[in-house]
């Protein structure tokens, strides 16, 4: 169990995480923020990269960083992949590999398999530099899988990528086993909705909610309502618009509010709805 | 292993370092070609001053080097993946570094060996030398180097690469040559002596620019690594702080014990050491005589000592300077106070009698006065210190009888002016000594051994020489000279047809046993470039030795009436420029001697130039002015 307690970061005294406490069993979790929430500050104090993460996350009880085989229990992508650009795929993966004290005889497999996983197993050979975005991004998983790691970190996994690697993500992260702990960061709604068996809300820097889709999803219940924008605009309810689209030749808004009386409009809201009717809330 | 491997193929692959890696390579080559072409009139020497000429530029280009390497992990996104990993950051500047310094050690091993085979193939082998070609390459170009790519490691934690490169021109800055005029601008215009600093950020090898020192090399004494210690640790300071991000109390502990670390190499770095120094630092440099002598205008005076010594013993322990005990037995004292002449280097630190009694004495440059109350028989003199162009190390030893490194009796104009070295040394009344040396060298002395580094006997000096010398006997005499000036073009036999036609032809010299090639920094005088003792014969150099005895019989006033002789014959426009100056400043003695010798030459021609010669030649101790002032055409 990865377990955050009391984790305070701040850059030029200005808090960027407040106070926060967190367990995470095994699962895979979506930290789901909008930017500039401290999701990246939070994953990097639970990396250790920042120092106020070295004395306040515990993996089993163990302060995270004085754990032996520390690299072999985290495996992290970060937001800005890259690695070396003038090696081939299988000596960057074995360069890390050698990096994360990994066994040598085991490390070949491993790396084979991890390439599996991420649909790179033809691209053993080829230089780093070759590789599309989405292949690197790709690799970076392969890396933070390396070793098996029990506590998985993504930072924005899926961002800059096109549809068919976003599904390919998907994909390989609904692949891992269950018995790890998955933390994606990100600000994309649809792919926490298609994978995370628990969502954590993130705003100015502190954990604000977190459940299942279902319970985010509950939380926008009778709030939201797709109204023709004539109508709105003859009503003065607050609310707070979440889309426009034209239907038939009418304009209509799909707005987030607690105050509009015309439950004929109510529609089921959905997990994004539910993340902005708790994001506005708050 | 499989981590450097990969790091060596990571730099492999990259085009820039191997470009790089390649123009360092083709500057060495390029440099030794000269020696390497003429390898029949070279010394290994000189191919070793061109292997070590370009030091300075192989550490910038692997500053330069590291600094790319490495900051690969923040051009291509890795830094914060590494820095996620425990000992990532470290890890991986630690195999990096280790990568740069795999192919330094390349490049080193490359160049010894280059120098040693040159050797090996020219020369009968001496381990000493193969020692030293080891040494300098270690030091000068991988230590060196080495020093730089920490530089370059440590400034990739710039967080913008234009700050990294703007703090490795800065570093080029101060440490290049160039840094170097500031201490000579600091110390001719606020007489600030900044030079111990300046020399810290020097990293070009010495002597390189010189003809080399062929007894001595290129210096690799202790405070040198004790040099590069202080930065190595410094710098191991710097890394180890940052790299260790994720256990903040043993980065501090490992960098607190590094920055003391190099806090004592700095100790002992700045403590006092006899460096062969042809840096233009007046002060110890090469010209530091003529700066002591000439510009600080040191008291010189000439008395003699209205005592003798019996018997000299000399025990002197030889590291990074000279320390020195010395015991004279004193005979004949006729005064209430006892006269010595020690170089100003060497500083005495207490003067006992026989009953260890401590005695009072005056010092002033190189003079001192010691006081007594009851008449010593013996008196003990501590001293240390070290002379400026007399080096005395462990790498070598230049101490010539004419130097006074130990006591002697009266008191001794030492310097010339003129000759701008010292003056002709005066034979002194033979003595017994006992000399003992504790040098980590062989040391060869004029009197006979009795022991290693051990000698006996009487003389009228002593001279004590070590380094890169070899010996032999020609005719009986022995012959002292460094191996290292021999080539194919002047071999052994050549050297000794050139002593023994000397000999030959100077019969006055039959007393003499022994001659010793004695390194000298500057030696301009002619009474340093060759010195007759009573019993042996010091010179600067074999080739040319009867022309250097003939130059050291004139006094100095008839060398400076033979150098307006040769101007006036051989190069007239610089006759009539030193003729120019002359009449601007009348009121000196030697420019009024120019004035009356070309007044008599104006009047009596060829007359008064045969004149001239024969005054030059002859054994005549009338002085120039009074021979000038006084001829007349018959």
């Amino acid at each position: 169990m990865l377990e955050i307690k009391n984790l305070n970061k701040s850059f030029g005294g200005k808090a960027v995480l407040a106070d926060l406490n967190y367990s995470f069993d095994n699962g895979i979790y979506g930290i789901l923020a909008p930017n500039g929430a401290g999701k990246t500050t939070l994953l990097r104090c639970i990396t250790g990269i920042y120092k106020e993460g070295r004395k306040t996350v515990f993996y089993n009880n163990d302060l995270l960083v004085k754990i032996k085989d520390y690299n072999k229990i985290i495996g992290y992508l970060p937001q800005h992949f890259g690695l070396f650009k003038n090696l081939s795929v299988f000596d960057a993966l074995t360069l890390i590999a050698n990096f994360k004290g990994l066994d040598k005889k085991s490390s070949r497999d491993n790396i084979y398999n991890c390439l599996e996983v991420v649909n790179l197993s033809s691209e053993v050979n080829k230089k780093v530099r070759a590789l599309s975005g989405g292949m690197l991004r790709r690799l970076g998983i392969a890396c933070a899988l390396l070793g098996d790691p029990n506590v998985i970190l993504l930072d924005e996994p899926t961002a800059g990528l096109d549809p068919e690697e976003r599904i390919r993500f998907k994909n390989i992260i609904s692949s891992l086993s269950k018995d790890k702990t998955v933390i994606l960061s990100t600000h994309i709604v649809e792919d926490v909705e298609a994978l995370c068996d628990e969502i954590i809300i993130m705003k100015k820097g502190e954990i604000i909610t977190s459940g299942t889709c279902e319970q985010i999803r509950e939380s926008a219940n009778g709030k939201v309502f797709f109204v023709p924008e004539e109508i709105l605009k003859k009503g003065n309810s607050k609310y707070y618009v979440l889309s426009k689209s034209i239907m038939n030749g009418t304009n209509y808004v799909r707005i987030l509010s607690s105050e509009f009386a015309k439950p004929e409009f109510a529609v089921s809201p959905t997990v994004e709805d539910g993340y902005m009717c708790i994001i506005e809330n708050d | 292993m499989k981590l450097m491997r990969l790091q060596l193929k990571r730099f492999v692959n990259n085009k820039i370092l191997v470009g790089i890696i390649l123009f360092v390579v083709l500057a060495f080559l390029i440099m030794i070609s000269v020696p390497l072409i003429n390898a029949d009139t070279v010394s290994p020497l000189v191919l070793l001053s061109s292997t070590l000429k370009l030091n300075y530029i192989f550490a910038v280009a692997f500053m330069f080097i590291a600094y790319e390497y490495i900051i690969t992990l923040k051009t291509q996104n890795c830094a914060e993946y590494f820095s996620s990993l425990k000992n990532g950051l470290f890890l991986f500047y630690s195999s990096s570094i280790g990568t740069v310094l795999l192919i330094l050690t390349l490049f080193s091993v490359i160049t010894s060996g280059i120098n040693i085979i040159f050797y090996a193939c020219n020369y009968a082998v001496n381990k000493e030398y193969i020692n030293q070609i080891l040494l300098n390459i270690f030091l000068y170009i991988f230590l060196t180097s080495g020093i730089f790519i920490l530089i370059g490691s440590a400034l990739t934690f710039f967080k913008k690469r234009v700050h990294g490169y703007a703090g490795m021109i800065v570093v080029c800055l101060f440490t290049s040559p160039i840094f170097g005029i500031l201490g000579t601008q600091f110390h001719s215009n606020f007489n600030l002596n900044i030079y111990p600093l300046v020399d810290l950020f020097d990293f070009s090898t010495p002597l390189v620019d010189w003809t080399p020192v062929y007894s001595f090399g290129f210096p690799v004494s202790s405070y040198q690594f004790q040099r590069t210690g202080v930065f190595v640790f410094i710098l191991t300071a710097i890394l180890l702080f940052k790299l260790i991000n994720k256990q903040k109390i043993k980065a501090i502990v490992l960098s607190v014990t590094s920055l003391c670390v190099s806090l004592a190499f700095i100790l002992l770095y700045f403590q006092p050491v006899s460096k062969v120094n042809l840096s233009d630092n007046p002060i110890n440099g090469f010209a530091a005589d003529q700066y002591y002598y000439g510009v600080l205008n040191a008291e010189q005076k000439s008395q003699p000592a209205e005592f003798s010594v019996s018997k000299y013993k000399l025990s002197l322990d030889i590291d990074r300077k000279l320390s020195g005990v010395a015991e004279l037995y004193l005979a004949d004292i006729a005064s209430s106070e006892l006269i010595f002449t020690l170089y100003h280097g060497y500083t005495v630190t207490a003067i006992f009698d026989e009953n260890n009694n401590r005695l009072k004495y005056d010092r002033v440059s190189d003079y001192i006065t010691v006081y007594f109350k009851t008449v010593p028989k013996m008196i003990t003199v501590n001293y240390c210190g070290q002379g400026n162009r007399f080096y005395s190390n462990a790498q070598g030893i230049s101490l010539p009888g004419y130097f006074p490194f130990y006591p002697q009796p009266g008191f001794k104009n030492l310097y010339n002016h003129q000759e701008m070295g010292f003056e002709k040394y005066e034979q002194a009344p033979k003595s017994l000594y006992e000399v003992s040396v504790k040098a980590p060298k062989k040391v060869f002395c004029n009197l006979p051994e009795t022991a290693f580094n051990t000698f006996s006997g009487e003389a009228d000096s002593v001279t004590l020489i070590s380094g890169l010398y070899e010996t032999a006997q020609i005719n009986g005499i022995d012959i002292v000279y460094p191996y290292l000036f021999l080539t194919e073009n002047y071999p052994q036999s050549t050297m000794f047809k050139e002593i023994e036609g000397f000999i030959n032809n100077h019969k006055e010299l039959q007393k003499i046993k022994k001659i010793m090639v004695v390194a000298n920094i500057n030696n301009t005088s002619a009474y340093e470039r060759m010195t007759v003792y009573d019993d042996y014969i010091t010179c600067t150099n074999v080739v040319g030795i009867s022309e250097s005895y003939t130059n050291q019989l004139l006094n100095s006033e008839k060398k400076f009436l033979q150098n307006i002789l040769n101007l006036y014959e051989n190069v007239k426009p610089a006759y009539s420029q030193l003729l120019l100056s002359a009449k601007e400043n009348p009121d000196t003695e030697q420019n009024r001697l120019i004035l009356i010798f070309d007044k008599k030459l104006n009047s009596s021609g060829d007359s008064f130039l045969e004149a001239t010669k024969k005054y030059i030649n002859s054994d005549s101790t009338k002085t120039a002015f009074d021979f000038l002032s006084n001829w007349e055409a018959d």
